[in-house]
């Protein structure tokens, strides 16, 4: 099931052209509309409202393609801005390792994300090729035996 | 340098598992929003860390997504706990429970119950 659903993401990405960033980065948007909204509520003006919403999310350089498809150590990357803070105090950006863990090629794929996608969009592609082919012998063959019975040769 | 507690890995991950499991179906924003509340706004989150986390957790297929509309009718994707998420979150609750039980009994051990 678990195979199906990730293969019927990917066709949907492919087919959509539209990858993990894009929509990370479609939702950052939104989530920045809802944050702007709340602090117009709040009495900030408009301008300002969006400029705290932008200092709220942190950092958005973690959306990356090289983040996001490569998992690399958000930690590394801006430890500042990464963490779960608690007033007073502050928790370890490592305690958010978690997150990107998953998202680390593993050793036996290939390590560079475009390459990767690259990669996918030609099975897909060849996937597709192959269907149509057969496709088309299935049709080559229904149309021979159908020619067949009212005696017509079979190089027609 | 400021003294930084450790804290252990997945504990944003069980939040967001949970908060799902209560609360049903939430957008990102919704997300970090109900955790700082449940938290008594204690915990502030990154919310650029919560989408990656959300990403992590749709792949490893603990939560589903799909854009919906929200209340005030803005565009928005939400989340909602699977299955799998339900069995992750009873195992991770189940050990978060264990290990502070052991912990609990460190703080509470006395010299003479050891002799």
């Amino acid at each position: 099931m678990r195979f199906l659903r990730r293969f019927l993401m990917r066709l949907s990405n492919f087919a959509t052209g539209r990858g993990a960033v894009q929509r990370l980065q479609e939702e950052i948007a939104e989530h920045l509309a809802f944050q702007t909204e709340e602090n117009m509520r709040a009495g900030m003006p408009p301008a300002e409202a969006r400029r705290q919403a932008v200092l709220r999310f942190g950092a958005r350089d973690v959306f990356s393609p090289e983040v996001v498809l490569q998992g690399a150590s958000i930690a590394s990357k801006d430890a500042g801005n990464c963490r779960v803070s608690v007033p007073g105090r502050e928790i370890d950006s490592g305690a958010l390792d978690f997150s990107a863990a998953p998202l680390r090629v593993p050793q036996n794929r290939t390590a560079n994300p475009c390459e990767r996608m690259g990669k996918n969009r030609a099975s897909a592609a060849s996937l597709a090729i192959f269907f149509c082919s057969a496709a088309r012998l299935a049709w080559i063959f229904a149309s021979v035996a159908t020619l067949s019975q009212y005696g017509v040769p079979s190089y027609v | 340098m400021k003294e930084k507690p450790d804290v252990l890995q997945g504990t944003l991950a069980l939040m967001v598992l949970k908060t799902l499991d209560v609360l049903g179906p939430q957008h990102g924003w919704g997300i970090a929003r109900r955790i700082e509340q449940i938290s008594g706004d204690l915990l502030a989150v990154n919310q650029g860390t919560l989408y990656l986390l959300l990403l992590k957790l749709e792949h490893e297929g603990s939560i589903a997504s799909g854009w919906g509309a929200s209340e005030n009718n803005r565009r928005a994707r939400f989340y909602r706990l699977t299955a799998a998420g339900r069995r992750q979150l009873a195992a991770e609750t189940w050990e978060w429970e264990q290990s502070a039980a052991i912990i609990a009994r460190f703080f509470k051990v006395k010299a003479e119950d050891l002799s």
